[in-house]
């Protein structure tokens, strides 16, 4: 067996996917090549590793609900709008009971309105109008609610909060500054892991751009300066070559940072 | 019943069979979804969209259909279509509730697991859709070379080929992470102490 084909098979040697006959011959080469055997421990090791990381667990009951409802909705003729509607908005047991309770209400009366703006006979200057202050409550509920949830005490709460960002169609001033707040304060470095992929998505905004150059050079999480780099690279922010270039020159910086600092200078040119 | 019957019997206009289907496949349909994004609330969302469009399209579904192939087809468009609204990739690297029990008796260890998972967490999400759908679908949802080939509409042989070219961007992205010469010599990484992230 030649060392390409080797090297091919041991991704298939390691899913598994391997007759008995082509993994001894795999085997025998491996025995043979110290390369070849190399590049297998450490895919095998890789592969190990992606073993040991643990499922997220679905809220399960809460997923059944939901389902039952749409399934319902459905079944009783509902116009596919509102089946949308319904499919659309999470119910969160970690939410606060008014947050839900008014987003859920928001929702089912545009539900409503949205199959009557399908009905045959055209919908009244009113109704369009209550259709359009409706999506603007439902909008603020998501905004207080994504703040609220990034005060809680819990990461994982606050996380969650992060993710609700991705709800929002073009948050307020005051969501993204809770981001960034969230990117240079939080004692948890997976929320500002979350928030730096979360602010990606307003990179448009002056200070949000901003907020992660000057992020770049607080130490506090290796992992965290890493994320941003490749953010700035990614967003070719010219005021961030300063800062980079003061980290990979830093021999106080961690290796790993320096390294990717260098590197975000080359990509940035 | 098989997942084709029951599917055969919504298309045809038994949709309360649908329940069957969702309680097969919520479960690992959240777990893909959650492994490939890192986002739990959008994972949620999207099991339902995925239900919500199995229903809408239902009449596309053909006899000679695997339906767990033709549902992760709809899951993965759904995911595109999710992110596609929201601008760019919107990745929630890690969640809490999935970091690994704190092992009392040795906390170095423990510091050491929770580093490396969240240097493989990080890396995952930095690989190409395609290239982590591949290794999810392989390593934690167990699916034949087959299966996958025909869910991404390629021959067995690419998957072979992808798989390994994935599993070695992975190991270099991880490496990147922290331990960046690690790979480029391993007998000297094996000798010498490797620099390790501090998780702060």
């Amino acid at each position: 067996m030649r060392c390409e084909d080797a090297v091919t098979e041991i991704g298939s040697s390691l899913a598994g996917e391997l007759e008995p006959e082509a993994k001894a011959r795999l085997h025998d080469h491996l025995a043979g090549c110290e390369a070849c055997r190399g590049e297998y421990d450490r895919l095998r090791q890789l592969w190990d590793e992606l073993e040991t990381l643990p499922p997220m667990t679905p809220d399960s009951a809460a997923m059944q609900r939901r389902f039952l409802a749409m399934l319902d909705s459905f079944q009783s003729g509902a116009d596919q709008a509102r089946v949308q509607m319904l499919g659309g908005v999470r119910r969160s047991e970690s939410l606060p009971r008014w947050a839900w309770a008014a987003a859920m209400a928001a929702s089912l009366v545009i539900g409503v309105l949205v199959g009557r703006t399908f009905s045959a006979a055209p919908p009244p200057a009113s109704t369009s109008n209550d259709l359009a202050l409706l999506r603007q409550e439902l909008h603020d509920t998501r905004e207080l609610v994504t703040l609220s949830l990034l005060r809680q005490s819990s990461a994982s709460d606050r996380l969650r909060g992060v993710s609700w960002t991705g709800r929002i169609d073009d948050p307020g001033v005051e969501v993204v500054s809770a981001l960034l707040d969230a990117l240079s304060h939080d004692q948890n470095v997976n929320v500002r892991l979350a928030a730096v992929d979360a602010l990606a998505r307003f990179a448009d905004r002056p200070a949000v751009r901003s907020g992660a150059v000057a992020a770049l050079s607080d130490p506090g999480s290796p992992l965290v300066q890493i994320a941003l780099i490749d953010l700035l690279v990614q967003l070719k922010e010219p005021a961030s070559r300063e800062a980079m270039k003061k980290l990979a020159g830093d021999e106080r910086v961690d290796m790993a940072v320096r390294d990717r600092a260098a590197w975000g200078l080359q990509q940035l040119g | 019943m098989t997942d084709e019957l029951l599917m055969r019997a919504v298309r045809n206009g038994d949709c309360g069979q649908l329940g069957r289907l969702f309680e097969r496949y919520h479960a690992p349909l959240f777990d893909f979804l959650s492994r490939t994004t890192g986002d739990r609330a959008a994972s949620e969302d999207l099991v339902q969209d995925v239900f919500v469009r199995i229903l809408k399209y239902r009449h596309t579904y053909r006899d000679d259909s695997c339906f767990e192939t033709w549902m992760f087809r709809i899951a993965r468009n759904a995911r595109a279509d999710y992110f596609r609204r929201r601008g760019a990739a919107f990745i929630v690297p890690i969640d809490d509730e999935a970091e690994p029990p704190a092992d009392r008796a040795d906390p170095a260890a423990t510091l050491d697991h929770a580093t490396n998972a969240a240097r493989l967490r990080r890396a995952l999400t930095q690989l190409p859709d395609d290239k982590r759908d591949l290794l999810v679908l392989a390593r934690y949802r167990g699916m034949r070379y087959e299966q996958i080939g025909a869910l991404l509409e390629i021959d067995v042989g690419t998957v072979k080929v992808r798989v390994h070219r994935a599993m070695k961007q992975l190991r270099e992205l991880f490496d990147q992470l922290g331990h960046p010469f690690e790979s480029k010599d391993a007998s000297c990484a094996a000798k010498t102490p490797s620099p390790k992230l501090d998780r702060r």
